[in-house]
């Protein structure tokens, strides 16, 4: 019996040891863009960009954003400062940008390749969810990037969203999800690469 | 003569009552195949099939469906098992039997926690292999030892529902309970998809108050204190403990 005991325990040890765990320090992909994706790209004003948080869903976060000149530059990037709260199951605080400038209404990006941004964090390292909604869906399809204190040029390519009808796309969002607390990040030429955006009728 | 006058060993006891009662149900497919099965086929079904590739909806999922698992085992063992014993005349006669009482407690809640360590293993597998779930280890081995010590208040209120029930009506009245806490604690779909006032019902269920517990390890639940989740966990188990006692002595005088 104190064997049998003994081969469970170890049997459960092996088990948990064995479990996989998150990767801390995936490398994205941060390639630059090829210049015929530059010929195609739409890029987008970060003013079309609205701020975004769980309020929407009864959560309790918080997010504000203000423009700031980039390197002294006549460049200005959007800078986006919140905090996580708990009080929703998947809190989140960030922004989106509505295609349609409707929640509810999809336009048709399947000729989009990919997204694509400069981005960097005030923090150490900050993981960036990039959440594509569809039309009547309220479940987002997610990927993430890892932001630096450096500025970094990221794409994300759409493709890579399987199982999203990418002809009725209705909002994208750039959000933090993971960690509660407070977080910053900045972000500027959010671009869609070799994009023609056609109305959903 | 010596042997027979030595003391007997209790944790033998307790051993051998909780072998047997292990063996007794696992020769019993019709308990030990569904409380296994339907929490990892439920999972299976919306953690990991029709999860709509939504942003941690498999991690959220696999710790809810987890209490829906370890609390299967503690309301049909206690609940279910002792009414049907009581009906069979077991319980009479284990109870006039040399061995200790305790013995009878000790045994199931051990068969609940061996079944809920079974049906915690199997859901982190599902999710960790096909879901994607990725846990640090410290994670995972505390939602573990929060899922099984959360299943101690279901086998109190198992308990005492196993001491008032019939055995006809036991399995029919545990079912009632058990499926609709399961949904309205927000065990089956995030409980924010609920209209409000079911979210304030919530509030009062013991199965919300551990999987909000269970959920703060990953840091989705919903903000609650920690004390608070524990304080109505305990409240739980000691009002039902009190009720399984006196039922049990109610049942004495009769």
């Amino acid at each position: 019996m104190k064997q049998k005991i003994a081969t469970s325990l170890l049997f459960i040890s092996v088990f948990f040891y064995c479990l996989p765990q998150p990767a801390l320090s995936k490398k994205e992909d941060t390639k630059q863009r090829s210049s015929t994706h530059l010929k195609h790209s739409n890029s987008l004003s970060s003013n079309q960009f609205i701020p975004t948080t769980d309020r929407f869903a009864g959560g309790k976060s918080v997010v504000t954003l203000s423009h700031h000149s980039r390197d002294e530059g006549e460049q200005r990037y959007l800078r986006v400062v919140g905090e996580i709260k708990a009080g929703y199951s998947y809190p989140w605080s960030g922004i989106a940008y509505l295609p349609s400038g409707n929640y509810q209404k999809g336009v048709n990006l399947s000729q989009a390749h990919s997204l694509e941004f400069d981005a960097k964090t005030s923090q150490n390292t900050t993981t960036l969810s990039v959440l594509l909604f569809e039309q009547d869906n309220f479940i987002p399809f997610e990927r993430t990037v890892k932001l630096t204190v450096q500025w970094a040029r990221h794409r994300i390519k759409l493709s890579d969203f399987t199982n999203i009808d990418r002809s009725k796309i209705s909002n994208i969002s750039l959000v933090i999800t993971e960690t509660k607390g407070n977080f910053e990040f900045m972000i500027n030429n959010i671009t869609l690469i070799n994009t023609k955006i056609i109305d959903n009728q | 003569m010596n042997q027979i006058l030595a003391t007997p060993n209790l944790w033998r006891i307790y051993l051998l009552e909780s072998k047997t009662e292990t063996l007794r149900l696992i020769r019993t497919p019709g308990f030990s195949v569904p409380t296994i099965l339907f929490p990892v086929m439920f999972y299976s079904f919306f953690g990991i099939l029709f999860n709509m590739n939504a942003a941690n909806m498999p991690t959220y999922l696999m710790v809810t469906y987890g209490v829906f698992g370890v609390i299967g085992p503690a309301l049909f063992s206690f609940g279910v098992g002792i009414a049907v014993e009581r009906g069979q005349g077991w319980f009479d006669i284990k109870e006039v039997s040399p061995m200790p009482a305790s013995a009878y407690v000790f045994a199931r809640v051990a068969l609940t926690l061996s079944f809920s360590l079974l049906i915690i293993l199997l859901l982190f597998f599902m999710g960790a292999v096909f879901a994607e779930v990725r846990l640090f280890h410290s994670q995972w081995l505390l939602i573990a030892l929060i899922l099984m010590l959360g299943s101690l208040p279901f086998c109190a209120i198992g308990m005492t529902l196993g001491l008032y029930l019939k055995s006809t009506s036991a399995p029919a009245t545990v079912n009632l309970i058990y499926l609709p806490m399961g949904f309205l604690s927000g065990l089956w779909f995030p409980i924010n998809f609920l209209p409000d006032f079911m979210q304030s019902f919530a509030n009062l269920l013991p199965a919300y108050h551990l999987a909000q517990l269970a959920l703060k390890v990953v840091d989705m639940d919903n903000g609650a204190n920690l004390w608070l989740h524990l304080a109505v966990l305990l409240a739980y188990t000691f009002l039902f403990l009190l009720l399984a006692v006196k039922a049990y002595y109610k049942k004495d005088k009769q």
